[in-house]
């Protein structure tokens, strides 16, 4: 008598159990019905503030400059694959006639500048034919003399893709916001670099002391 | 009957279980991200404040830099208290509309007087370009105060006119919600008014799907978004909101873990009392 009771209030209770699952399953139907796209239109913005450092951390796929033919233009233009990610440094720059050797990152943030020379992330990379900007602090072991490096000197830049020379055409001092002055161009390979003017200021730097060079 | 019966208690099982999440999603908000009591509690327990001091040291330090001068002009720029004080006045105005105090004015007389006294004791002359460079370099410095600690006049607006918008339609749902729940309640019991145990039953159920759906939401939620890697403006914002999701979802998942016992108790011990109800009877 006992056992029948027992298998009473399982079978009682298993009912209420699948009923609770089956209000599960339709409330979720139901949603995925109604609010499947907005979810996922809310989750792509996360992902883009989203971030994974620890990605950044593996090993990266080593860049290459690879060159196309264009076929209306008939012209070679060249193009970075694999770009170093943000914040990673990919080459060095040298400028043997002020004893300049410093690392190069890619991007342009204050951390960055902090370690090196940064490279604004909207122009070209070495190599691909366009404009080249690069920028770097103006005290101490940074672009300090940069404003000693005379025109015809020889500027390096050694990537883990390739060794590239510069030479200097060119120097000027423009206002920060004159970025005119520092066009981002696909016609020709001009590396400009530029630092905070002048050097021994005093207060906000609003100019800026540039470096234009051409390959060699 | 008895089967017109249990489809009424199935299906307001089901309207039960949908007031009660979405009753308890609504009161976790207006608890947690809309309740300033709240927020105030997380900055302090996420070291915000100290970390915000650290980014201005940072701030400071990269004009510094290109300003010639030396770390002595930021000596004693804005105290921990300071910006603390701040962090909350703009706390409090998004959720209060109180105004919006700050000590811009101090960290401006403060780089002031630093400057003057290393001119002074330097001897250093300034040009007129050099005067309006220092000036310009004066506001530089309060801006990336105002920027580190959140005084951003128009992203603080918008912010505050959001929650404010937010928490009126949360207040109103939230009051829509307890109501539903209320009368679907009530008429749960009133259908079941000769049987309670079917009452306790069929109310284990739904509070069982709620912990189910509870315990699915978070799952949903942490697989579908990298919450570890969430990055807003600053570390230490980013930091902050990582923290709350993760103490929202928490919450969550541990209502829905609760609530999945006590329905399951509720319809075990309901079905135990029926048959131990029925054995006496016979």
């Amino acid at each position: 008598m006992q056992n029948k009771y027992r298998k009473e209030v399982l079978k009682a209770t298993i009912f209420y159990v699948i009923v609770a699952f089956l209000i599960v399953i339709v409330i979720c139907m139901i949603s995925i019905k109604i609010g499947k796209e907005k979810f996922l239109m809310a989750t792509d913005l996360v992902d883009m503030i989203t971030i994974d450092t620890e990605k950044l951390q593996e090993e990266p796929i080593p860049p290459v400059l690879e060159n196309f033919e264009e076929e209306t233009e008939d012209e070679n233009f060249s193009v970075l694959l694999n770009p170093p990610d943000y914040g990673v440094q990919y080459a060095t720059l040298k400028i043997p006639s002020i004893g300049t050797d410093l690392p190069i990152y890619y991007g342009k943030t204050l951390d960055l500048l902090k370690k090196g020379i940064g490279h604004d992330n909207d122009s070209y990379f070495p190599g691909e034919g366009g404009s080249i900007v690069l920028m770097g602090h103006n005290y101490g072991k940074f672009l300090r003399k940069l404003p000693q490096a005379k025109i015809g000197d020889e500027i390096q830049i050694s990537t883990n893709y390739g060794e590239f020379t510069y030479q200097i055409y060119d120097t000027q001092i423009v206002n920060e916001y004159d970025t005119d002055k520092v066009p981002i161009t696909d016609k020709e390979e001009i590396l400009m670099i530029y630092t905070c003017w002048p050097i021994n200021n005093v207060g906000y730097a609003t100019e800026r002391y540039v470096v234009y060079s051409k390959v060699m | 009957m008895k089967i017109v019966k249990g489809i009424i208690n199935s299906i307001l099982a089901f309207l039960l279980c949908v007031s009660f999440v979405a009753g308890f999603i609504v009161v976790l908000l207006s608890n947690t991200v809309l309740n300033e009591k709240y927020v105030l509690a997380q900055l302090a327990k996420n070291q915000f404040y100290e970390k915000v001091e650290t980014d201005l040291k940072n701030g400071f330090e990269e004009y510094q830099y290109q300003s010639g001068f030396p770390e002595t002009v930021f000596e004693n720029l804005c105290s921990r208290e300071m910006i603390e004080e701040d962090i909350n006045h703009v706390v409090n105005y998004w959720y209060q509309g109180t105004e919006l105090m700050n000590h811009s004015t101090d960290v401006e007389l403060e780089i002031k007087a630093n400057i003057e006294q290393y001119l002074r004791e330097n001897a250093i002359d300034v040009t007129e370009k050099q005067e309006k460079n220092i000036q310009d370099f004066q506001k530089i410095i309060v801006q990336v105060y105002e920027n580190k600690v959140g005084i951003v006049s128009n992203y603080s607006k918008q912010i505050a006119n959001g929650i404010k918008q937010i928490k009126e339609v949360v207040e109103i749902a939230s009051r829509v919600l307890i109501g539903a729940f209320m009368a679907i309640l009530i008429i749960m019991l009133l259908i079941n008014i000769k049987d309670f145990i079917a009452f306790v039953s069929t109310l284990g159920a739904s509070l069982l799907a709620s912990g189910i759906l509870l315990g699915f939401v978070k799952f949903v939620i942490e697989k579908n978004i990298d919450i570890h890697h969430i990055l807003i403006f600053t570390q230490s914002l980013s930091d902050l909101a990582k923290e709350m999701m993760y103490d929202v979802l928490n919450k969550i998942g541990w209502t829905g873990i609760s609530l999945s016992i006590v329905g399951i108790v509720s319809i075990v011990v309901s079905n135990c009392r029926k048959m131990y109800k029925k054995e006496r009877e016979e």
